[in-house]
């Protein structure tokens, strides 16, 4: 229980500082993660998988699990007092014509559209296809989920018909 | 005979119908054949206005002769003249026939009246082997006759005096006779007739005098007749005539007497028709009333598919009209050998399809056939007060009848909103590339169609326009209320010329709304007005909506709110002035509003955010991915014939600059506003 009270002790502190980087006085944040939430059952998905650099989260959106991927339309969530976008970089997957497109158009949320032009098939995701990644330099100690907003997110296969896949996002534990 | 409709009074004592309605399939297409005036496509929608093409061209040389002196100058193409006196009743026509030689021996005793002026002269049009051998009149008129061959046809006036005053009525009795030429339409594939054949062919204008109104040949208007019809053939010979089947007997004298009737009133300008020989006939199976599909013998494959879809399609069509049709003693369903050079039309009880239309495919060849028994009521059970005015009601309806019914027997998987939507855009493609200009769907009273509306713009407006403007209205009032108008509509308008104007009165009486404002929009005016939506959810529990358009007259249309969870809310909304503000509950949260997809055509409605092509109040990645895939798409219409391309997947929204081109261009100008989001999501 005294653990208890003490990490609630910390939260108040955080809250009350603003804490959004370390100041002096402060214990240095603990280490940045990137947990990729669970594995599912799921055939086909798309996923994040992501690692750290310093204070860089570099996250890979994947998809797997689906034979004819021609265009995705992606919204993805995160707290902008925790993270701050970098960069949403396609893979070198998608062809030299394709329309690679993102904005965080709101603070902490990204709208990406990476998509082939024409009739012509769709990259072969059967097995995990890195689509693009995502990178952001951590703010401070908060924590926040980076989430896909599923209803605004989609793969089309070369006929414009919508994939079925789960979407798998993940989290920055606060530190 | 001319029956007032009873709710069409301005027109109907005026009207007369004079040449036949184009009631045959449309164009054949494939999507391999070039775009051509040429096409043959193009040959086929011009033959099947043959009677009426024909019979124009027949009256313009015989203009030029003696004849018809008195005639007026010939219009332009399509021009409504004045309409004619010549009002007839009733025609009993007596035929000897010998089909292997085309030798004839005829009389036809013809009741007629004067229609509010006076009658001296009537006119007919026959094959050129024939010829009158006399005329008797009643009442103590004395009847004088004089002719002159313009091949294929026989143009024979018929003068008499003293004349038929205002409201009389006589009967005239023609006697002809000779061989029967059957010759060919320079101008067309088409013949007059066979003979001689296993199959032999008698069309209007061969052995059935094709009746007019010399002071008035041009005079469109509904003037509809009955008719009895004896037809004597050598015993051996099958014989199907149009009309009702009604005996069969021999005269002891070789000859088999066949007797039919056309016993409610007929436009004397659609097909007659007699088939002699050894014809192929099959009873077709499911139907209460004797109903024969007639081939030539023996019978192919396609006789086998025709008969099959035959009980499905005229099921279909009778409770599309809201009522069975009214042929009750028999039924002829005829598949035309290719050689006649007729594509096919709908008579009294009978249907006939060219054999060439097999060749596009058995699923677009029964829908052709759908559309031409769909004729049975939308041009002969339920004519057009005047077809050159509209085609609403005859071409719109089968048109909607065929759709309806490929709908129902092939792919009532599907949504069939989002069917209807998709078999509407090659046609609202075509009217947008080569229907520049068109005319409205109900001309104005002395409008007439330019003289160079041939085939390509005829079909435009006479098919495609009207049964786009149908469309929109049925979803416009809700496809209940457009049923049971229907329904109303055939029991008012059965055997009696009715217009749009009825359409609209009906229509306004079974939903209780003025659809005054609809009709002047789409009926009789020509508008595609744009409506802009802009929305906001409420909650999870619906949206406010907001409408706006830049004039003030009332518009209905029906929303589609599509939620989070896929489920989709219809509402239909009225429109005010300007700019409307709704709102709709629904049962979670609001993800996209827009209008029907059915409403296309002639709303072009668009969200209020530049690039949001899928209404959701965002530009993002849905708007590109829609139209990514099309790029390098162009419409190249083969020339009217985007109805045949039911697979078509060109999508005019990703055309933003509507060059009917999804190129680098379009997907630009998505992207140029990409990324322009809901705050606070």
């Amino acid at each position: 229980m005294k653990l208890s009270l003490f990490s609630a002790s910390a939260l108040l502190v955080a809250v009350a500082t603003g804490c959004s980087s370390s100041s002096s006085g402060e214990n240095p944040p603990g280490p940045l993660a990137f947990n990729a939430d669970p594995g599912s059952n799921a055939g086909a998905e798309v996923y994040l998988e992501g690692r750290t650099e310093g204070e860089r989260v570099i996250v890979d959106v994947v998809a797997k699990g689906v034979k004819d991927v021609h265009g995705t339309a992606i919204r993805v969530k995160w707290d902008p007092d925790a993270l701050a976008l970098v960069e949403a970089a396609p893979s070198r997957a998608w062809s030299k014509q394709a329309v690679l497109l993102s904005k965080e158009a709101l603070p902490g949320t990204l709208a990406i559209a990476w998509a082939e032009k024409g009739d012509g098939s769709g990259h072969d995701a059967t097995e995990p296809l890195i689509l693009g990644t995502l990178t952001f330099d951590a703010k401070g100690r908060k924590g926040t989920s980076v989430s896909f907003r599923t209803e605004r997110s989609a793969v089309v296969d070369h006929e414009g018909k919508t994939q079925t896949v789960a979407w798998r996002a993940g989290k920055v534990p606060a530190r | 005979m001319r029956v007032l409709c009873p709710f069409a009074f301005s027109a109907g004592l005026a009207a007369l119908f004079l040449t036949a309605p184009a009631l045959a399939g449309r164009p054949v297409a494939s999507p391999a054949q070039p775009r051509s005036e040429d096409h043959p496509l193009r040959t086929l929608v011009e033959s099947e206005r043959g009677i009426q093409t024909r019979f124009s061209r027949t009256i313009d040389i015989a203009r030029s002769g003696r004849l018809l002196e008195s005639a007026p100058p010939r219009p332009v193409f399509f021009t409504k003249t004045t309409v004619g006196a010549f009002d007839t009743q009733h025609a009993k026509h007596d035929i000897m026939l010998d089909p292997m030689t085309g030798a004839v021996v005829a009389t036809m005793e013809l009741t007629f009246k004067a229609n509010g002026k006076v009658l001296s002269a009537v006119g007919f049009t026959m094959d050129e082997g024939l010829s009158v051998t006399s005329v008797t009149m009643t009442g103590g008129r004395a009847a004088s006759f004089s002719d002159e061959v313009y091949t294929p046809s026989r143009v024979t006036n018929v003068a008499f005096a003293p004349s038929l005053q205002a409201g009389e009525e006589t009967t005239l009795t023609i006697a002809y006779s000779g061989t029967l030429a059957c010759g060919a339409y320079p101008e067309s594939q088409g013949v007059v007739c066979t003979k001689g054949k296993t199959f032999s062919y008698f069309a209007h204008q061969s052995i059935f005098p094709y009746l007019y109104d010399p002071q008035s040949p041009y005079a469109t208007g509904l003037d509809s007749l009955t008719r009895d019809i004896v037809l004597r053939v050598p015993v051996g010979t099958d014989v199907v005539a149009t009309g009702e089947f009604v005996s069969d007997s021999l005269d002891g004298q070789g000859n088999r007497v066949s007797t039919w009737s056309i016993g409610k009133p007929l436009s004397r300008s659609l097909g007659m028709y007699v088939f002699a020989g050894k014809l192929g006939l099959k009873t077709v199976p499911g139907r209460t009333v004797p109903t024969t599909l007639v081939y030539p013998a023996p019978e192919q494959d396609v006789d086998k598919r025709l008969s099959s879809w035959s009980s499905p399609v005229l099921d279909f069509v009778e409770k599309s009209a809201g009522t069975p049709l009214p042929f009750l003693k028999s039924m002829s369903l005829v598949r035309l050998p290719s050689d006649v050079g007729d594509p096919g039309t709908a008579t009294f009880g009978m249907t006939l399809l060219s054999e060439s239309y097999s060749r596009v495919g058995d699923l677009m060849h029964e829908e052709t056939w759908a559309h031409e028994n769909a004729h049975l009521f939308w041009g002969i059970v339920v004519p057009e007060l005047d077809t050159y005015e509209s085609r609403l009601m005859s071409e719109g309806m089968a048109m909607l009848t065929e759709l309806d019914y490929s709908f129902g027997r092939h792919f009532s998987s599907e949504d069939r909103d989002s069917y209807l939507a998709r078999r509407f855009v090659p046609i609202g493609l075509d009217l947008r590339l080569l229907g520049k200009g068109l005319p409205a769907v109900h001309l104005a009273p002395g409008e007439a169609l330019p003289d160079e509306y041939r085939t390509q713009l005829y079909t435009l407006w006479a098919y495609y326009k009207t049964s786009a403007t149908l469309d929109h209205l049925r979803v416009t009032v809700g496809d209940d209320v457009f049923e049971k108008a229907i329904a109303e509509y055939v029991k008012r308008c059965s055997f009696v010329g009715c217009s749009p104007d009825s359409l609209r009165d009906v229509l306004s009486e079974v939903s209780g709304k003025d659809l005054a404002p609809f009709f002047a929009r789409w009926v009789t005016g020509t508008q595609r007005p744009q409506v802009m939506l802009g929305f906001a959810p409420t909650g999870n529990s619906g949206a406010d909506v907001e409408l706006t358009k830049a004039d003030d007259e009332p518009m209905t249309l029906e929303l589609w709110l599509r939620l989070d969870d896929g489920k989709l809310v219809k509402k239909r909304v009225d429109l005010g002035p300007r700019t409307t503000t709704v709102h709709v509950d629904t049962p979670g949260h609001v993800l996209t509003v827009s209008t029907s997809p059915r409403h296309d055509l002639l709303v072009d409605s668009v969200s209020t955010l530049e690039g949001d092509l899928d209404f959701d109040g965002e530009t993002d990645g849905f708007d590109l991915i829609k139209c990514t895939r099309l790029v390098g798409k162009k419409y190249e219409s083969t020339g009217a014939v985007g109805l045949w391309n039911i697979t078509e997947t060109f999508d005019p929204r990703c055309d933003l600059d509507g060059d009917f081109d999804i190129d680098e261009e379009d997907i630009a100008n998505i992207a140029s506003h990409f990324g322009t989001l809901r705050g606070g999501q």
